[in-house]
């Protein structure tokens, strides 16, 4: 049973992440990269998702010996939604405070 | 040369990454993992030492969340972070222990130490602020520090017997949470016996 998530400007850049590629793997350097997260920050954000059912991870297998397994992170069924509904209103939210100057 | 130095302290770094997963639950363990693993993706001095602080960070936060919330109690089997109560319970004495230390070795004639709380009281308004301030923030952090790590030491549970329910007192027994909490206890001691004098001892004499 996933529970209530805090949308931070942070969470929706990680969730708009993840929608642009929703049915592949992510990992957790990628995405760090793709979306300016540090390590700090992104990781409790991933707990958070984790924990709120928003997403599944697991372990890859090592594609070499030697080489530690790398952890991944797909959106959910749940996630999905979630997260087109957290970019939706974030979105719309932007539209309704665009500054004037931008609609004359 | 910058590569000579990187090894052992990305070597370091790693371990104390380590050390700081085996403070949070189990089932959060992986994630200190997941953070470790990804190490070997990324080159270069400055981004891996990034990342690991990031993930130290990370770590630390979801660790002491943990202890804070007493999370640990909802997983069944869970061992209480003795270690992170202990070394939270330590760093929340220090205020208290300079304080109180400093006042009686200042009874004892060493000034050094009580000299900058005596600078700062030398102005009235900051002294009004430390009288204030000061109570509330260091009986406030001993009781954190002792409460802390009576939660990771003493748990109150049901459990089944023949006949019915009944309540059960766990006390487990570990050093550094009991030093922590004696040392919290005395400087409460220590501090409340000082006020009482402070404030009623002249009404004792008369």
């Amino acid at each position: 049973m996933g529970r209530t998530i805090r949308l931070s400007s942070q969470t929706r850049a990680l969730l708009s992440e993840f929608l642009e590629r929703a049915s592949q793997w992510r990992y957790g350097y990628d995405l760090s990269r793709d979306t300016d997260l540090k390590a700090g920050t992104l990781y409790p954000i991933l707990m958070r998702l984790s924990d709120a059912g928003w997403l599944e991870a697991r372990w890859e297998e090592p594609s070499s010996p030697g080489r530690p397994p790398r952890h991944m992170y797909r959106l959910t069924q749940d996630g999905r939604a979630g997260a087109r509904a957290a970019t939706k209103d974030a979105s719309a939210r932007a539209r309704s405070t665009r500054p004037i100057y931008n609609e004359v | 040369m910058l590569r000579f130095f990187f090894t052992p302290i990305r070597i370091k770094a790693q371990l104390l990454l380590m050390r700081a997963t085996n403070a949070l639950p189990q089932e959060q363990r992986e994630w200190g993992r997941a953070v470790i693993s990804e190490l070997n993706e990324i080159s270069g001095f400055w981004p891996s030492l990034e990342w690991i602080a990031g993930g130290m960070m990370a770590m630390s936060k979801a660790a002491l969340h943990n202890v804070l919330t007493c999370a640990w109690r909802k997983q069944p089997g869970q061992e209480p972070p003795y270690a992170t109560a202990a070394g939270i319970g330590f760093i929340l004495l220090l205020a208290p222990f300079y304080f109180v230390s400093a006042s009686l070795l200042n009874q004892w004639g060493i000034t050094w130490f009580f000299a900058p709380i005596e600078h700062w009281l030398s102005r009235p308004r900051q002294a009004v602020a430390f009288n204030i301030i000061s109570p509330v923030v260091l009986l406030g952090t001993l009781l954190c520090s002792v409460l802390l790590n009576l939660a990771t030491l003493v748990s109150v549970g049901r459990e089944e017997e023949a006949g019915g329910t009944v309540r059960v007192v766990k006390v487990r027994v570990r050093s550094w949470n009991l030093v922590a909490i004696v040392i919290g206890l005395l400087l409460t001691g220590v501090l409340l016996g000082y006020a009482f004098v402070e404030n009623f001892g002249t009404q004792v004499h008369l």
